[in-house]
């Protein structure tokens, strides 16, 4: 069975990890290529944070839920291991502090410890934040996850191949099940019309003394835009910058000058740290969100159809639904692998 | 007409005595004089986690007032724009026990106490109870020289050398404040200060960002993330005066902290260092005359913080310079110098 995953961000590189894991003993042979116009360094994963935070809704359906299960699970399990910190993956414990008070999130029990900040926190190191979340999550940062991750695949006999995909159909001739993991490009490749670009921009700073991530949400009368600080292995990554419609691939000195504010205004400490790094990227934004489903594609030139497992629209939260979404995609290629196999009835 | 001070020791201790006497006391000169001073003391190589700790008999109302002091001081310095300089860090993490035990009584001074849940403790198999918190961190290796910095600026008079009797001062101080913490023994003919050797390693491993500390069968492994590296630790020997590392205490805690996380094994070990806490069955903390005649001396011990010198440091001294205040008050004035 011959399966392309299409990009190489961490929505495809774990598809690409779970589908080894879950498929490749059953029913028959697999070959698997991991096809990206863009790898690591030059893609949107590299850039970010990777901080485990889904979205602070109070409400979520049983499969999201089960996907961030999923995802916090296997974060757990590699953390108990001797290479998690090669893997990028590490434990952290933070805030989430809103401008107006909101029901706690669906997802407060995956999390560990969850817990509202207390009065002395609130007011001393959030002035002007009415509430706030404490929990301890994972960081996993795609810089380092991703290369560990394609280590990983190589060595299970993953093939991988730069170039850019113009169409789903043009695999039709080479593969038997295409795993889309396009994110942003989904657009053009699915023709999905959800599909957006959020541009971000962030810098890397040195602040060792760090323990805990800071997100922020609502427009404090303070505090510029919506910092965020996340500590990462080496540096410390700060944002605030979510801009749609603006396609400006390099970094503006103008967002760089709101993130100081927003920064500084959170946290005076910061006053004076190395800036390291500054970074540009696009969040992959899906109105209705993610799609992660099968679609078997007819009238292909081969005659035969093209089953596509579509895993894109992960917005801002990539790393958190990773590896519960790659989970999904892989029991859905092993239900197709099973649907293939020469004795099946169907 | 100036009275003289001098504070006897250069450590957490002495540092802060002599900065709070300064800020407290009105028209006195503050020396301070010491055989060692940063990065040489026990204070240095110190995590400074606070968490009293190895505290004896010391009485629990007493604890609890000098450890919320210091709370709070570090609380003000954590939010101030020095927090870094002082080498003050906010952290969380975890307290691991094999056996159920009572809540301690500094539950209600750290933030966010609680008990661990099974999801907790599925990160650490053999440990089936703890607690998470939220605690400040004061490092040695930067507070001294950040405390020192303002002692200076304030006046402040900086000796090095090596007392022997308290009374070789009497003439030139009016005070005289002991905080030579482990030096205190042999200082004032005091045999209850014992050490209790504290070692440790220290390594760096960027991606702890949590506190751990595991106490079981009379061993206590912790790991904390400084702001430039990771101590590991650690042992609690009472009575052993070894100031070079174990190969054996070395293994076992190494094997100790690896259990706990077990990526420290790809770690990278920059340095082993030992410390002896001033151990000592009640802090002393109180005013008393010593010598006759030419000689006598009021003298304000500030000593035996065994394993709580950054924890209780800063309401110690200001205890400490309360009975400076008394000592100068009740005296009569020296001639100057």
């Amino acid at each position: 069975m011959k399966v392309s995953v299409i990009g190489g961000g961490i929505v495809g590189m774990t598809s690409a990890l779970h589908i080894m894991e879950q498929c490749s003993s059953a029913h028959g042979q697999l070959e698997l290529t991991v096809i990206s116009e863009k790898f690591c360094p030059d893609n949107t994963s590299y850039g970010a944070g990777g901080l485990w935070k889904p979205p602070s809704q109070e409400h979520m359906s049983e499969a999201e839920l089960k996907r961030l299960q999923g995802s916090f699970d296997f974060l757990t399990s590699v953390l108990r291991t001797s290479y998690a910190h090669e893997a990028g993956i590490f434990l952290q414990p933070g805030y989430i502090v809103h401008m107006d008070p909101i029901p706690d999130p669906a997802w407060k029990d995956i999390v560990v410890g969850f817990r509202h900040v207390t009065p002395w926190e609130l007011t001393n190191l959030f002035p002007g934040y009415k509430q706030g979340w404490f929990y301890t999550a994972f960081i996993c940062q795609p810089r380092d996850f991703l290369p560990w991750a394609k280590k990983r695949l190589t060595q299970r006999g993953v093939s991988f191949v730069q170039r850019k995909v113009n169409s789903l159909e043009e695999l039709a001739p080479h593969y038997d099940i295409v795993v889309n993991c396009s994110g942003v490009g989904a657009t053009k490749l699915a023709s999905d019309e959800a599909v957006s670009a959020s541009r971000g921009q962030v810098m890397r700073v040195k602040a060792p003394w760090l323990r805990y991530f800071v997100e922020t949400d609502g427009k404090n009368p303070v505090i510029d835009g919506i910092p965020y600080m996340y500590p990462n292995l080496h540096n410390v990554v700060i944002g605030g910058i979510k801009q749609t419609g603006n396609s400006r691939i390099t970094n503006d000195p103008r967002d760089t000058d709101t993130i100081w504010k927003g920064i500084l205004a959170l946290n005076s400490q910061m006053k004076g740290a190395e800036v390291v790094e500054e970074w540009t990227g696009f969040r992959p934004m899906r109105d209705g969100g993610i799609r992660l489903e099968r679609e078997t594609l007819t009238g292909t030139s081969t005659g035969r159809p093209l089953e596509v497992v579509h895993n894109y629209g992960h917005g801002e939260n990539g790393v958190t639904w990773s590896h519960g979404c790659a989970k999904e995609v892989a029991d859905i290629v092993k239900t197709i692998m099973a649907e293939r196999r020469p004795n099946s009835r169907l | 007409m100036v009275r003289r001070v001098c504070v006897v020791g250069a450590g957490v201790v002495g540092l802060s005595s002599a900065v709070c006497i300064q800020e407290k006391v009105p028209g006195v000169q503050v020396t301070v004089l010491s055989e060692k001073f940063s990065p040489h003391t026990t204070s240095d190589g110190a995590a400074g986690f606070w968490e009293p700790h190895i505290l004896n008999d010391t009485p629990q109302e007493l604890i609890r007032r000098w450890g919320d002091e210091t709370w709070d001081h570090l609380k003000t310095l954590y939010l101030s724009p020095v927090a870094c300089d002082a080498g003050v860090i906010l952290l969380s993490g975890y307290h691991l026990h094999k056996q159920p035990q009572q809540d301690p009584d500094w539950a209600s001074t750290v933030f966010g106490f609680r008990h661990l849940t099974k999801q907790d403790l599925q990160q650490f198999p053999g440990f089936s109870s703890g607690w998470f918190s939220t605690h400040l961190l004061c490092e040695g290796r930067k507070y001294l020289p950040w405390l020192m910095t303002k002692f200076k600026k304030a006046g402040g008079k900086v000796q090095q050398g090596k007392v022997t009797s308290l009374t070789e001062l009497a003439d030139r101080y009016n005070v005289v404040v002991n905080c030579c913490g482990i030096g205190a023994g042999e200082l004032v003919g005091d045999s209850t200060v014992q050490p209790v050797r504290g070692q440790v390693y220290r390594v760096h491993a960027p991606w702890i960002k949590c506190f751990f500390d595991a106490e079981y069968d009379g061993h206590d492994f912790y790991i904390f993330p400084c702001s430039n590296n990771v101590v590991l630790g650690g042992t609690a020997q009472k009575g052993n005066w070894n100031l070079s590392p174990h190969p054996t205490d070395s293994k076992a805690i190494w094997e100790g902290c690896c259990q706990l996380v077990p990526s420290l094994r790809k770690c990278k070990v920059d340095h082993e260092w030992v410390g002896l806490r001033p151990s000592r069955p009640k802090v002393r903390l109180e005013r008393e005359s010593v010598g006759k005649g030419s000689s006598s001396l009021e003298v304000v011990h500030n000593y035996g913080h065994g394993g709580a010198g950054i924890t209780l440091h800063w309401g110690c001294a200001q205890q400490a310079a309360r009975l400076v205040q008394e000592a100068l008050s009740l005296q009569q004035l020296k001639p100057k110098l």
